[in-house]
């Protein structure tokens, strides 16, 4: 293998290329710190508020998990598909791919702390709910889960047929199985990246590769069952057959803004110089595009099937955002694809640093604002956003947000001994 | 020679030792390697761009094959019978068909959403993986988008007779007329005509600017036999015939001529100046780019022919994307079904369409056919989930009701069959491959028929009947492939099958001075 004699690969590989200098590090225990306590905050309002404060602490908290979750599985979906494609472009942009996915426990222990604080706020809550009568449990409970909740469920026939697939037991054993899933998933890729980097050997290539195949279908079913669970379930009557690739759609289209914004980052202060061009900002910018319109279409088409059919039982989910929530319905489709859309077609502004960090922000804003669309909502008794909103959405995705900024400080930017770097270090787009 | 040309030698030698996989020149070519450090040419047999034109172009301009007049025979004979078939049909009325009074959607509607569905394979390849940096389309786009217009051309057929009295087909465009009578905007069939339409231009428009380059190559070879006289004659009778019957029956005719003046018509005045090159480029992208979203328009928008209704088993919110993968399933099938063959037939043809544009398609068929599996698993799953008696009721229909062995045979060939491609073996070998892209083809017709016949179980169960097509069904369906098969047979005998230009740019020998040291093969941009 010969490089293109203009490429000065000890200058490219060089310490201080890549590396980033020790305040990233500082920043991201800064942010990780105000994460936790934006995240502590909103519990101790829970446990200190009413039953409809504790409600939506559980709700404000499940929204910031699902988010710290997404960008992790977004970059471990997308990394397998380009595994599997055996791409060239795209091999010294994969340790930050492998940065973002290796955190992807911090999301799924946000669920998970979600689903205890639920339990203790209503170990004791639920008595005293049936207090109240079975009309005020109705309209408020510390539930995020309603189906978990016995006084709620009482008498629902559609509970009763679901009950085998919604249940306690079950619900942990998958929680718990999509952990291990993912776990062993992340593991293996990051065992398989170092064993490359100490060895130069080009088989994990071949072995990631290989693995991507069938990795990628266990990925569609657990995040399939993962998104009907952690976020489809909380309206346990509403179904709807598209939830799980809008799941993925967004996913991914999260974690490429994400992604796109490292970079932009890492180019703005000089890092990674030689590794990470223009012409790698431009694919990403252009998938960014790609994924931004899948993401339209996908959730366009799953609001156009139930609108036009007008099936009661399916509406109902969306009349519930459409009335209450009916500026966040209205940005949504705006800022979620009609800008990013107009702001992404122009080819300069795929390839400049400056806008493509611009839209990458605005689409990761506008993420959380599309999670907390999908959750947030179920909690009927309060529609405005409120202080808890705020710590309960921002707390867990600053945690993820820090833990990311203190793990790539920790490592070098761009793997090495990839068989495959001369392809990405000469990269070219032409068009 | 072999370090600017990659040939079959280099391509064998990418092959690490020790493995046995690739070795094989004449079932695999040598290009289906996993070594990570290469990537295998795209074009093999020691080509000179003189030489791609030369192979080519000869497919064209040589002496009709007697397989062709065969095959040609078969096809056209078919395709006429369909015709008679249409014709009865449109004399007599769509009583000729099965359609019962729950069942009023028959085979129609089925072979128009599986013929459309085989049209998205062609813009998929050149519009899709162009933006994607495929390279190893090149040999299969321009085969692929004559296919996607044919079948396009046969699934439009279907709706235009079906609507009974076929002189008011028109009708189905929202013309101003005196009446003041227009379609409803507000149905699906209505996005159809529009989508299809659309993606029917827009293929015809890609494929055709593809072509002006290679049209335009093919008529300055026309023009240097201007003058040579081509022997027109009764070729199927015994030779030597009697002179009298010779002089009778063999005419003179200035065919390079008409081809000269037929290319040069079609391409525009094409000079292969720098500037023309640049033009070409910007369109082409751009054409890519506008074709991309149809791609996934047009599939999406017959799903909603089904999903918009309240018919349990049609209403569920993932057609759209579902539907797009089956089509992109098929689409590719139908470009194996057909690649197969034509790569055993046209001599040199192996040199392009290697070991390993067959092993990426098999592998995009798995990928599409696993898609398809998943989404008949999800519908199954949240059919059971939503509690719905009558979602329920449909899909129980569907997998153990009277249409059971349709079921069965949908999920056998789409989603069982397609995983054969995860073994080595079955995608690089071509015969396999070739059985099992009909296999898929016969799949995706049935997973079309298990939808529509949703229909016989309605809500009324006093209603219900089975239905059963009759030979003017069968026989139209069969007609639409003989005129499938007809067009493209014409397509293969009077355009250029590859992309000459495009071939040429991914041969090593285009990059030669960019790279002069290296020693990657089949490397580089446009």
């Amino acid at each position: 293998m010969s490089v293109a004699p203009h490429f000065e690969l000890e200058r490219v590989f060089a310490k201080e290329n890549t590396h980033t200098g020790a305040s990233l590090a500082r920043m991201g225990q800064g942010l990780l710190l105000i994460g936790a306590i934006f995240a502590a905050i909103a519990v101790v309002m829970g446990f200190s508020g009413d039953v409809e404060r504790k409600a939506l602490t559980l709700h404000a908290l499940q929204v910031g998990a699902i988010v710290a979750l997404s960008f992790p599985l977004g970059a471990l979906g997308f990394s397998m598909i380009l595994h599997a494609v055996n791409a060239g472009w795209w091999v010294l942009l994969r340790k930050q791919f492998e940065n973002v996915f290796s955190l992807f426990w911090i999301g799924c222990l946000f669920v998970a702390g979600v689903f205890a604080l639920q339990w203790i706020f209503t170990s004791g809550g639920g008595a005293a709910a049936a207090e109240h009568g079975a009309e005020a449990a109705h309209h408020t409970s510390a539930y995020l889960w309603h189906w978990m909740d016995p006084t709620y469920t009482a008498g629902d026939h559609l509970y009763e047929h679901k009950k085998v697939f919604l249940n306690l037991p079950f619900f942990v054993i998958r929680m718990v199985a999509y952990f291990v899933i993912w776990g062993a998933m992340v593991a293996f890729f990051l065992g398989q990246a170092r064993r490359q980097e100490e060895s130069g050997d080009p088989q994990p290539t071949v072995n990631m590769g290989r693995a991507s195949c069938i990795g990628l279908v266990i990925f569609a079913v657990t995040t399939a069952f993962a998104a009907y669970d952690w976020m489809m379930s909380l309206d346990y009557h509403w179904f709807s057959t598209m939830f799980t690739v809008w799941f993925f759609a967004s996913n991914v289209v999260s974690a490429l803004a994400l992604l796109s914004l490292i970079f932009v980052l890492l180019k703005t202060f000089g890092r990674a110089q030689g590794a990470i061009t223009n012409e790698h900002l431009h694919d990403l910018g252009k998938l960014l595009f790609g994924f931004t319109v899948f993401w339209a279409y996908i959730s366009f088409s799953q609001y156009f099937l139930i609108w036009y059919a007008n099936i009661p039982e399916e509406t109902m989910w969306f009349n519930l955002r459409r009335a209450e929530w009916t500026w966040l319905s209205w940005a949504l489709p705006t800022c979620h694809f009609i800008v990013p859309f107009l702001l992404l077609i122009p080819k300069p502004a795929r390839r400049s640093g400056m806008m493509l960090g611009f839209v990458a922000v605005w689409i990761i804003v506008v993420h959380l604002l599309d999670v907390f669309w999908q959750i947030r909502p179920q909690l009927r008794a309060v529609t405005h956003i409120t202080i808890v909103d705020f710590l309960g959405v921002l707390g867990p995705a600053c945690v993820f947000g820090g833990a990311l900024m203190m793990r790539i400080a920790s490592r070098p930017l761009i793997p090495k001994n990839d068989p495959r770097q001369d392809e990405a270090l000469t990269h070219k787009n032409y068009v | 020679m072999s370090a600017i040309h990659p040939d079959e030698a280099t391509a064998i030698g990418l092959v690490r030792p020790g493995r046995v996989e690739g070795r094989d020149p004449h079932t695999i070519d040598g290009t289906v390697t996993s070594d990570p450090t290469k990537r295998p040419p795209l074009v093999l047999g020691n080509h000179t761009f003189h030489t791609v034109s030369e192979t080519i172009c000869g497919w064209i301009q040589q002496k009709t094959p007697p397989w062709w007049m065969a095959a040609f025979g078969v096809s056209a004979t078919v395709a006429g019978f369909g015709t008679l078939m249409i014709l009865y049909l449109i004399i007599t009325g769509v009583g000729v068909w099965g359609l019962n009074n729950p069942m009023s959607w028959g085979w129609a509607i089925v072979n128009f959403v599986w013929w459309v569905g085989i049209g998205h394979a062609g813009t998929l390849i050149s519009a899709i993986l162009c933006l994607f940096k495929q390279k190893w389309r090149v040999s299969i786009n321009r085969f692929a988008e004559a296919m996607t217009i044919f079948a396009v051309i046969c699934a439009g057929t279907f709706p235009g007779i079906h609507v009974g009295r076929v002189w008011m087909a028109w009708m189905l465009f929202p013309i101003p007329n005196s009446n003041a009578i227009w379609p409803n905007f507000r149905s699906p069939l209505l996005w159809d005509v529009f989508a299809v339409g659309t993606y029917f231009t827009v293929s015809l428009l890609f494929w055709y600017m593809g072509m002006i380059p290679d049209l335009a190559t093919l008529r300055d070879r026309s023009i240097k036999k201007m003058n040579k006289m081509v022997t027109v004659g009764p070729m199927w009778a015994p030779h030597p015939l009697p002179d009298f019957v010779k002089r009778a029956t063999t005419f003179q005719l200035p065919m390079y001529k008409v081809a000269a003046w037929a290319y040069g018509v079609l391409a525009l005045g094409w000079r292969f100046s720098s500037r023309h090159w640049t033009n070409y480029e910007k369109a082409y992208i751009l054409l890519a780019g506008v074709a991309t979203p149809l791609v996934l328009s047009v599939h999406s928008v017959v799903s909603f022919d089904f999903a918009v209704s309240i018919i349990p088993g049609w209403h569920t919110t993932i057609f759209p994307p579902y539907f797009v993968a089956g089509a992109i399933f098929s689409g590719f099938a139908m470009v194996l079904t057909l690649l197969i063959p034509a790569r055993e037939l046209y001599p040199g043809m192996k040199d392009f369409v290697t070991a390993r544009t067959l092993e990426n398609m098999c592998k995009i068929i798995t990928v599409t056919g696993s898609m398809v599996g998943f989404a008949y698993i999800t519908e199954f799953f949240i059919a059971w989930y939503g509690g719905n008696p009558y979602e329920q009721g449909a899909f129980i229909q569907r997998a153990f009701g009277q249409y059971w062995w349709a079921y069965f045979a949908m999920m056998f060939c789409n989603v069982v069959s397609p995983q054969v491609f995860w073994l080595k073996w079955c995608r690089t070998t071509p015969w396999f491959i070739f059985i099992v892209s009909i296999v898929v083809n016969i799949g995706m017709w049935f997973e079309r028929f298990v939808i529509v016949s949703s229909l016989s179980n309605d809500f009324m169960p006093s209603s219900w009947a089975y239905y059963s097509p009759t030979f003017v069904d069968m026989m139209t369906f069969v007609g639409s492939l003989g005129i499938f098969m007809t067009l493209f047979l014409l397509f293969c005998r009077f355009l250029p099958m590859l992309a000459i230009s495009e071939v040429k740019n991914v041969m090593h020998a285009a990059h030669a001075h960019l790279h002069p040291h290296d020693d990657h093969h089949g490397k580089g941009g446009h």
